[in-house]
């Protein structure tokens, strides 16, 4: 048996093992014999049966689906920039999605509208702000060659997008911007079921479009020029690449609120444990590291009586985690 | 195996123009140029700094587009042929210097089969076939797990010769394949390509700075200036004084007796 097969065979009892955890510990510790009971006979009236339906499952499927889509999507923006830096937020969609909802959250509350707090405001709020910041950098895309140009515009798009979220929490008042506050500091428990019905989707069929992607991807690797050279038609790979990562990233965004370092982190976790870059077992590799340190890291966030942020438990836990890795290789 | 059908020509431009279009700019940097390369030889490129080398190359690979004038390859003219169509008649190597960490040589070779794999990149036997077959010919079947990182720069340069022999095309290009080795790794990397054309048929076009040594091994010689491209083997082009006025300085002098540049009385 290969080593990478015995590698994937490992992460995926790490992240079965996490899942379980992460819906067994909490606020109501779940014991294994109810966890059994719920899945087993479940009983609309049973407390242990709501918990574990009704909040841990999906926050659990929300872990690994955001863990496996930022990554995934840092992955790409590494690949495609050539930069062991470029994250899911390079290309400023989650600063888009924060505009998105600064805008919805703030915005509103110097009108004194009377504020639909649905997640569904938020999330549409998110969406659209990340989708018109994808589709400014698609158009520069389209016009420029240098990637490196893309990620300089990127950047200056992340900063306007974070200016414009800076003046509105100026003028905002304090419930709003404590509100908007909130939604920076990530969480996954704000996905019910059917939000579930269209995150689960979409995320599946980002990253099966990036696995579709693979061989370009790996052409990319050796820059622009040889990547044509062997037929690869650089121009269209970009753009489907930079789209695929606005699908992943704006869409989990839009969800869970930004969560950073986790898509910068990760693609660095998955190639050092597997020892490669080829896409074709880093994209699988990069999905399971994601899913697991997303898992982890939610499994720590809820030991406390109040959750802590998961921004930042994803960076406290996280970072050290990845700067030993990274160490070792050398 | 020689090959002894020399008329044969994967690639002929005829009233070339090359250079650069920067909005309503036009840099032509050669114009005029009919150039042609036959199977089997291996033709360098060398001229002084500017005259535009590698601006040909990228045009002759289809990376930047001709001013003017057309490029046949294989009898058709290369603006018509897909991406996928110039990947199988044409692979090159250039100057940008790969920066890839964790990729393995073979994988790096492998690579060279893309035009023909599937979309997920599977390697058929056949595939396995050409990628070790090109490994053997630059002597790094040894090195074939290691990550191309660790390589020495000539081992490096052997397996981006190796990805290009893996694409299988009749024309094989290299911007300066000799640029930051040390002399015995330019004269192995020379000798290996000029081997290569002979054994293999391809036709070679390659760059350099290394003059005496294209002298040697070429078997024509591309001699760019601002002039023009003259064309020659290397003793034509001794003989009807070219060298000499292409590279006119007042450091040096070429002396050609004995076909070696000489520098002046220094200081």
């Amino acid at each position: 048996m290969s080593r990478n097969l015995i590698l994937f065979i490992i992460l995926i009892f790490l992240c079965l093992i996490l899942t379980l955890a992460d819906i067994a510990f909490g606020s109501v510790a779940v014991s294994p014999g109810n966890l059994w009971q719920a899945f087993v006979h479940p009983q609309a009236d049973s407390l242990y049966t709501n918990i574990v339906f009704d909040f841990r499952l999906p926050k659990a499927l929300t872990a690994i689906l955001c863990g496996a889509s930022l990554s995934v999507a840092g992955l790409l923006m590494q690949t495609l920039f050539r930069n062991p830096l470029a994250g899911p937020d390079v290309l400023g969609i989650s600063s888009g999605a924060s505009m998105g909802v600064a805008l919805y959250v703030m915005a509103a509350s110097w009108w004194s509208v009377s504020l639909l707090q649905s997640s569904w405001g938020m999330v549409g709020a998110a969406v659209i702000g990340a989708l018109l910041v994808l589709m400014l950098t698609l158009g520069v895309a389209t016009r420029i060659r240098q990637s490196v140009t893309l990620l300089i515009v990127g950047l200056m798009f992340a900063s306007v997008a974070g200016a414009v979220v800076s003046i509105l929490q100026n003028f905002s008042n304090p419930d709003a911007v404590k509100l908007f506050v909130v939604w920076t500091f990530g969480s996954l428990s704000a996905v019910t079921w059917p939000q579930m019905e269209i995150l689960l989707p979409i995320i599946l069929l980002g990253l099966a479009l990036a696995f579709f992607l693979q061989k370009s991807l790996n052409a990319m690797l050796l820059g622009d020029h040889y990547a044509r050279g062997l037929g690869i038609p650089v121009a269209a790979i970009r753009v489907m690449i930079i789209l695929i990562t606005g699908i992943l990233a704006g869409t989990i965004t839009a969800f869970t609120g930004p969560i950073a370092f986790i898509g910068v982190a990760v693609p660095h976790l998955a190639r050092g444990i597997f020892g490669t870059s080829n896409h074709r077992i880093a994209i699988p590799a990069t999905i399971l590291c994601g899913a697991a340190l997303l898992l982890l890291c939610d499994v720590i966030s809820q030991q406390t009586t109040y959750l802590l942020p998961l921004n930042a438990v994803s960076a406290l836990f996280g970072a050290p985690m990845i700067i030993w890795i990274v160490l070792k290789q050398r | 195996m020689k090959f002894t059908e020399t008329t044969y020509s994967p690639l002929r431009t005829s009233n070339l123009a090359i250079g650069y279009s920067r909005g309503s700019r036009l840099n032509v940097v050669q114009q005029h140029l009919d150039l042609e390369l036959l199977s089997g030889e291996m033709v360098c490129m060398i001229g002084p700094n500017g005259c535009g080398k590698s601006t040909l190359l990228r045009t002759l690979a289809g990376l930047q587009r001709p001013i003017t004038g057309s490029i046949l390859v294989d009898g058709k003219n290369m603006e018509t042929l897909s991406a996928q169509d110039r990947a199988e008649s044409l692979a090159l190597t250039l100057t940008d210097r790969v920066e890839v960490d964790k990729m393995s040589v073979y994988e790096i070779v492998a690579m060279g089969r893309y035009p023909y794999t599937n979309r997920f990149g599977k390697l058929t036997e056949e595939d396995r076939t050409i990628v070790a077959e090109a490994l053997a010919h630059v002597h790094l079947e040894e090195k074939a797990l290691r990550y191309i990182s660790e390589l020495s720069d000539g081992e490096r340069q052997r397996a981006m010769i190796a990805k290009v022999l893996a694409q299988s095309t009749p024309l094989l290009f290299f911007d300066e394949p000799t640029a930051h080795l040390d002399l015995p790794n330019r004269v192995s990397i020379m000798m290996l390509l000029g081997q290569l054309a002979k054994t293999t048929g391809k036709s070679i076009l390659l760059s350099t700075h290394e003059l005496e040594l294209a002298m040697q091994v070429a078997d024509k010689l591309w001699l760019m200036s601002d002039r023009g491209v003259q064309v020659g083997t290397t003793d034509q082009l001794i003989a009807d004084g070219s060298f000499e006025n292409v590279f006119r300085s007042n450091q040096f002098s070429f002396n050609a007796e004995t076909g070696r540049f000489i520098v002046n009385k220094p200081f």
